[in-house]
């Protein structure tokens, strides 16, 4: 059955280009979610959010130029209508906290095994 | 000048004449060798002489005849023009040299009189060598010393030259240090101040400043002769005691604290000069800080106690600060007087060694964290992430292919297999992380940074299945802690509960913070399987357990105790003591500070000591 319902639009940043690569095409595939834009640090990430103004942003909590805490709170203040998702692989309470003050909706955790497509999907529901 | 074989003058130049205040025809027909000073006209002759027996051209150098109250200094060339007939005698060439032979003198004269000077070994032998370097530079005519007790003066001690009556000219050289005048040699010199030249002037000067160190010199060296024959008469053990004693002694005055004597060492390793001391008191050598830890030692000290006496700073005399452990010891009567010994053991060459050390310490483990935290960083930016999108790929593909076909039970098992090793590599890589570099308190409080040290386990093998210890933390402080205090104990903390997770087995991990007496106490304590009896420090080190090292020597820095024992019940317990205001940086000096007001000077008389058992004193002893 053909899912009538348009596909979220994402921004993905991450530094690493391996992480970069794997997320685009692994959430570019799938039938709900189409990759709009993706940067390698803070400041393109709130460039690129800023000029295509996607459903989802999932940022690297680690990044240069700020950092996703940075690029969180900038972008989550700009586009309210944007959830910002942060994927880290730092597992401590500190980098969760940062990243939730900034403005991310959730902390998901790189290699934990879990479906980070669903993930975002779920999370792009109860919003 | 044209000359015969005698000397008699044929010709002369008239500039020759006008030094003379005569005219070239008055000096015609006498004999230029009178125009020289007597004792160097057989010199003179011996040169006409010379050049007359056709031994060519002949040189000397001789005094003149004083022109003007002075010496000139002439070369005298000779040739012998006889054969010529404008010229018919000796052609005598004067060269005036003075200046250049004044500067050798000079400098024979300085270098005699140093020589001297460094013989001379008491005040007036000093003196008398000055005086002669004096008349001999100046041909003074007439020489007085005068004592410093006489100098009034109040202008800077130099050497002065000034007309006096008449054709006299009156030099007065003070012997000073610093500003400080020893002595006074005033001189008379015939003639007019511009007689004493530039050089002269000069010399006097350094006659004057190296007279005066030799001056001082002896002076002290009378004053040590004189305190050496006071001891003597106090008998040969006393002597012993204290003129060759390797420590620093002061001999202090029961009355006023005044100093009426110290002993070789205490002037080198203070840097003081021993009659610059005496008569000051002690406590203007010690700081002000520490008089109250000195009457301490003065009531409890005695070198061999186990416990040493808090240090005290001592003022030296080049304005530095000295570390030393002080002892008070009553003695007897000194120069007519109730005294006590002021020992004073020179630490400071261990506190700056321990210092350095502290540094040293501090540096290698600022180093190892900095270390750890960019390996840390590394992981994370480079393996980690390669991993976990690896991991990512992995999963997705189980999933697709899980949905495309379920009965592919052995392919979905080995993916499941690789998917679940790639996570297990980050968990571990990333547990790793955490052990490696603990982010500092960064405001939180001691005991929630503790609360949130990971305690998840990171390592395969047996127990990896066993879940995390829970983790219970007493906080019995009652009040904040400074931070880096704080810091410090919250890393040790870290460290004992990253052991536990690894190595104890324990189900339950327990950190008490509490307070005994002035000091902070930390405890971490396990329900697992306990340490081995023999466990040392170095055993732990040489297995390359590095953590418990460097916690050890955390503690230890701040003066602080660390204990690992078996717990009552089994398991293992940490207990950690620091005192609660250690700083880490400068325990010693601050550890004579914040003692009570001195309650009773060392230096009271000799009847109150005896109304006050605890102060110094002989009648107290």
């Amino acid at each position: 059955m053909l899912d009538v319902v348009s596909p979220f639009r994402v921004v993905i940043a991450d530094d690493h280009p391996a992480m970069r690569l794997a997320l685009t095409e692994l959430l570019g595939g799938h039938p709900r979610l189409h990759v709009v834009g993706v940067a390698a640090d803070a400041e393109e990430a709130i460039d690129v959010c800023t000029s295509h103004r996607p459903d989802i942003a999932l940022l690297d909590a680690a990044m240069p130029q700020g950092g996703g805490a940075r690029a969180a709170s900038v972008i989550s203040e700009r586009l309210p209508a944007t959830t910002v998702i942060c994927l880290t692989a730092y597992t401590d309470e500190r980098t969760r906290l940062e990243m939730l003050r900034s403005g991310a909706a959730a902390v998901l955790h790189k290699g934990s095994g879990e479906d980070i497509a669903e993930r975002l999907l779920e999370l792009c529901a109860t919003r | 000048m044209v000359v015969d074989e005698q000397g008699v003058l044929r010709w002369c130049r008239a500039s020759v004449a006008t030094a003379y205040g005569v005219t070239a025809e008055q000096l015609l027909g006498t004999n230029a060798l009178d125009l020289l000073h007597p004792d160097d006209r057989d010199a003179a002759l011996e040169l006409l002489a010379s050049s007359a027996a056709g031994r060519g051209p002949a040189k000397a150098t001789v005094r003149s005849r004083p022109i003007d109250g002075a010496l000139r200094w002439w070369e005298l060339e000779v040739h012998d023009r006889r054969a010529d007939p404008t010229a018919a005698g000796l052609a005598l060439v004067v060269r005036d040299v003075t200046e250049r032979q004044r500067r050798d003198d000079v400098q024979a004269i300085l270098l005699r009189t140093s020589t001297a000077l460094l013989e001379a070994d008491d005040a007036a032998a000093v003196l008398d060598v000055v005086l002669h370097a004096a008349r001999t530079l100046t041909g003074a005519s007439a020489a007085t010393i005068r004592s410093a007790g006489d100098v009034t003066e109040a202008s800077p001690p130099n050497v002065r030259v000034a007309a006096a009556a008449g054709e006299r000219t009156a030099v007065t050289m003070p012997l000073a240090v610093g500003t400080e005048v020893l002595a006074v040699i005033e001189l008379e010199v015939e003639g007019r101040p511009d007689r004493l030249d530039e050089v002269g002037r000069g010399a006097l000067v350094v006659v004057a400043h190296q007279g005066a160190l030799a001056y001082d010199r002896t002076r002290a060296a009378d004053r040590q002769q004189a305190a050496v024959r006071r001891l003597e008469r106090l008998g040969g053990q006393f002597e012993q005691l204290f003129v060759h004693h390797p420590v620093p002694v002061l001999v202090c005055a029961a009355a006023d604290g005044a100093v009426l004597a110290v002993n070789e060492a205490c002037c080198e390793t203070f840097r003081h000069r021993s009659e610059l001391l005496v008569h000051r008191r002690w406590t203007e050598l010690i700081d002000p800080e520490d008089h109250a830890a000195v009457r301490r030692a003065a009531v409890d000290g005695e070198p061999g106690r186990p416990d040493p006496n808090p240090l005290v700073r001592v003022h030296r005399g080049d304005g530095t600060v000295a570390v030393a452990e002080p002892y008070v010891r009553r003695t007897v009567r000194f120069a007519g007087q109730e005294a006590f010994l002021l020992l004073l053991i020179d630490q400071t060459s261990r506190v700056d060694a321990e210092r350095a050390r502290r540094r040293l310490e501090e540096r290698v483990l600022s180093a190892a964290d900095e270390g750890r935290r960019r390996l840390a960083e590394e992981l994370h930016d480079g393996p980690v992430q390669q991993l976990a999108a690896s991991a990512m790929r992995l999963s997705f593909m189980r999933r697709t292919i899980g949905a495309l076909d379920e009965r592919d039970g052995r392919l979905l098992h080995q993916l499941d297999e690789v998917e679940r090793g790639l996570q297990v590599a980050v968990r571990e890589l990333r547990a790793t992380m955490a052990r490696l570099y603990l982010p500092a308190l960064d405001g939180r409080s001691l005991t929630d940074a503790i609360r949130a040290v990971p305690l998840g386990r990171d390592a395969p093998g047996p127990g990896a299945d066993r879940p995390a210890p829970a983790l219970v933390v007493q906080d019995q402080l009652g009040g904040e802690l400074d931070t880096e205090l704080s810091a410090v104990l919250y890393r040790v903390a870290a460290e004992a509960l990253r052991n536990v997770a690894k190595h104890a087995e324990a189900t339950v991990v327990t950190v008490r913070l509490d307070r005994v007496g002035d000091a902070v106490r930390l405890q971490v304590a396990d329900d697992g399987v306990g340490v081995a009896e023999d466990l040392t420090l170095e055993s732990v080190a040489a297995e390359g357990h590095i953590g418990l090292v460097s916690m050890h020597s955390r503690i230890a820095m701040l003066g602080g105790t660390f204990e690992l024992t078996g717990g009552p019940a089994g398991g293992t317990v940490l207990t950690v003591t620091v005192p609660a205001h250690a700083s880490g940086h400068d325990r010693h000096a601050g550890a004579t500070a914040g003692l009570p007001a001195p309650a009773a000077d060392l230096a009271r008389p000799a009847v109150t000591a005896a109304a006050e058992p605890r102060a110094p004193g002989p009648s107290a002893a």
